[in-house]
């Protein structure tokens, strides 16, 4: 049914879909606190939504199906407007922009871009951390974040590798 | 994962073994520099470096109940002696961390050490 339909119905039922299943896994991912010395570290699982979005549709879709994911899932997980909400929405503008940055070059695939949206996330993270705190020693927590941005970038690169793979078996044109 | 992607893993882990290391020798220059504000009934009587430099001293501050004797080793400082009945102040003992205070209530002697104090905690 979805493929007989027009391409902008499509692409709004897709990033209908992105959003919230990106919502899910935001609420999910936040109920798993990964055993760092490290407050906000996450897996970064909706992560992977909005990186579907940038190869389906570019950086704009992409940015509006992580602010829509941020907004609408800190509604949910009840943090709206608190530290939580401008830590997750300082990465997620971050990593997005970076993401869609680094998938222009060509000598980097999908994993390279996780691993630099997984960093950039961190520093926007840190960023945020920085201006909401008003207090620089926040920046000590940069060697650690970029530490964990390995792991948790390359899971989610691995996790899209094979995403794409499948659906560009399945005839699905992406950017 | 191309040539790019492992250059990149290899970025982040040199800037983060990079940073980790010029935040770590910022951090112990910057620690050394802490102060103690000795102030008594408000007034600021006496500030003092506290760096692993500072000599072992010790000194009297007259407060509003009398004496109340100080000591400096290092980067620490407590007060050794009061002259205050419940001599709260000097049950405390040493202190050594930014933000931390012993406070002589009768004698309204304060010793604060004032410096950039690492957060403690984010909650979320």
């Amino acid at each position: 049914m979805l493929s007989s339909a027009p391409a902008p119905d499509r692409r709004i039922v897709r990033l209908s879909l992105l959003i919230a299943m990106g919502v899910a896994l935001h609420v999910v991912e936040s109920m798993f606190v990964l055993p760092l010395p490290v407050p906000g570290a996450r897996l970064g699982l909706a992560n992977i939504v909005t990186v579907l979005a940038l190869y389906l549709y570019g950086v704009r879709d992409g940015l509006l199906v992580a602010v829509s994911r941020v907004f609408l899932g800190s509604l949910i997980g009840g943090v709206f407007l608190s530290p939580a909400f401008f830590l997750a929405l300082g990465g997620s503008l971050c990593s997005t922009l970076t993401m869609g940055l680094f998938m222009r070059w060509k000598w980097f695939s999908v994993v390279g871009v996780c691993l630099a949206g997984a960093a950039a996330h961190n520093c926007g993270q840190l960023l945020a951390a920085r201006v909401l705190l008003k207090n620089s020693a926040v920046i000590y927590y940069l060697p650690l974040l970029l530490v964990a941005a390995l792991p948790t970038g390359l899971f989610t690169g691995f996790a899209m590798q094979s995403l794409l793979k499948k659906l560009r078996s399945a005839g699905i044109t992406l950017k | 994962m191309t040539r790019g992607d492992k250059l990149l893993v290899l970025l982040i882990m040199v800037s983060a073994i990079m940073s980790a290391y010029v935040l770590l020798c910022n951090r112990s220059n910057k620690d050394s520099s802490h102060q103690a504000v000795i102030s008594v009934e408000g007034l600021v009587v006496r500030t003092i470096t506290l760096s692993r430099e500072t000599p072992r001293q010790d000194f009297v501050i007259n407060g509003k109940v009398g004496k109340t004797d100080i000591e400096v080793q290092g980067r620490r400082i407590r007060v050794r002696d009061a002259h205050c009945n419940n001599r709260i102040c000097v049950r405390q003992g040493w202190i050594d961390k930014p933000g931390e205070s012993v406070i002589c209530m009768p004698g309204q002697v304060v010793i604060s050490i004032e410096g950039a104090a690492p957060v403690d905690a984010v909650t979320r």
